[in-house]
């Protein structure tokens, strides 16, 4: 992580992020990864390694990412876009810290992987491939990504 | 009919939080879409409503949809929901619901 900053409330975490110039940002509760997910086996939100079915184009044997330009990890572009799903995250009786993760969108991604505005929503944007992958080699660049994301920390709440 | 594509799971989580609010009036706007302002205010109310309930039910730990942790769905939620509203021209009642909800 390059850089570590800290929101006690909203509008702290509003106005840092309003500071950061083009960002691509995504929340995650502590403790959790930030770009891969918790192994699922079965059902329509099963996983492979950590990548979501629901998230990438898949090849029939499930081995391989292929590119579309319309299907990714999901990153919020805009405060509109990212402050419901904090607040999603955040709406709980026993308070966890929720964190959020950013990187610039011009920022250095690994290759294969790129930043493509929703058609349907244009403050929100899809961390695509543009070329077909192995899974290995996706989450591999995946953890790459996560390493070069910024955290702004929650430090309002406590577990 | 109120279907989500991207994120099919949602419609599951979905179905199983108005089951168990026992929601009659939520299962009717699913099934007819939203129609008017009451409709899309009514139906935001719910999603606020399912969102704790999702949290507390990870806390404890009651497994819902094969996982006793479905929060990491909360952003897929929150996609589904707002490109509904946008299209049906309730966003606005979306986001004003949502704004009492967020702390």
């Amino acid at each position: 992580m390059s850089e570590l900053k800290q929101f006690k409330c909203l509008n702290d975490l509003k106005k840092t992020l309003s500071e950061l110039g083009n960002y691509r940002a995504r929340p995650a509760i502590r403790g959790k990864d930030v770009n891969l997910y918790d192994e699922r086996l079965e059902g329509k939100y099963r996983t492979v390694m950590g990548v979501r079915i629901c998230d990438y184009k898949f090849s029939v044997d499930e081995k391989m990412v292929l590119p579309d330009r319309q299907m990714g990890l999901s990153f919020s572009a805009t405060w509109s876009n990212l402050k419901f799903v904090y607040g999603m995250y955040a709406k709980r009786a026993k308070k966890k810290p929720v964190d959020i993760y950013w990187v610039l969108s011009e920022a250095d991604l690994p290759s294969g992987l790129k930043f493509e505005a929703d058609d349907d929503s244009p403050s929100h944007y899809f961390l695509t491939v543009t070329e077909p992958m192995r899974i290995e080699q996706l989450v591999e660049k995946l953890k790459m990504v996560s390493y070069r994301m910024s955290v702004i920390q929650d430090g309002g709440r406590a577990i | 009919m109120i279907e989500f594509e991207r994120y099919p799971h949602i419609n599951d989580l979905f179905q199983h939080y108005i089951n168990e609010f026992g929601d009659n009036e939520i299962s009717a706007i699913m099934k007819s879409g939203v129609n008017n302002e009451e409709d899309a205010t009514k139906l935001s109310v719910f999603i606020w409503k399912m969102v704790e309930k999702i949290n507390d039910d990870e806390e404890n730990q009651i497994t819902v949809l094969g996982s006793a942790d479905n929060t990491e769905m909360l952003p897929d939620l929150s996609y589904e929901i707002a490109k509904y509203m946008n299209e049906v021209g309730y966003y606005s009642i979306w986001d004003k619901v949502s704004e009492s909800n967020i702390e």
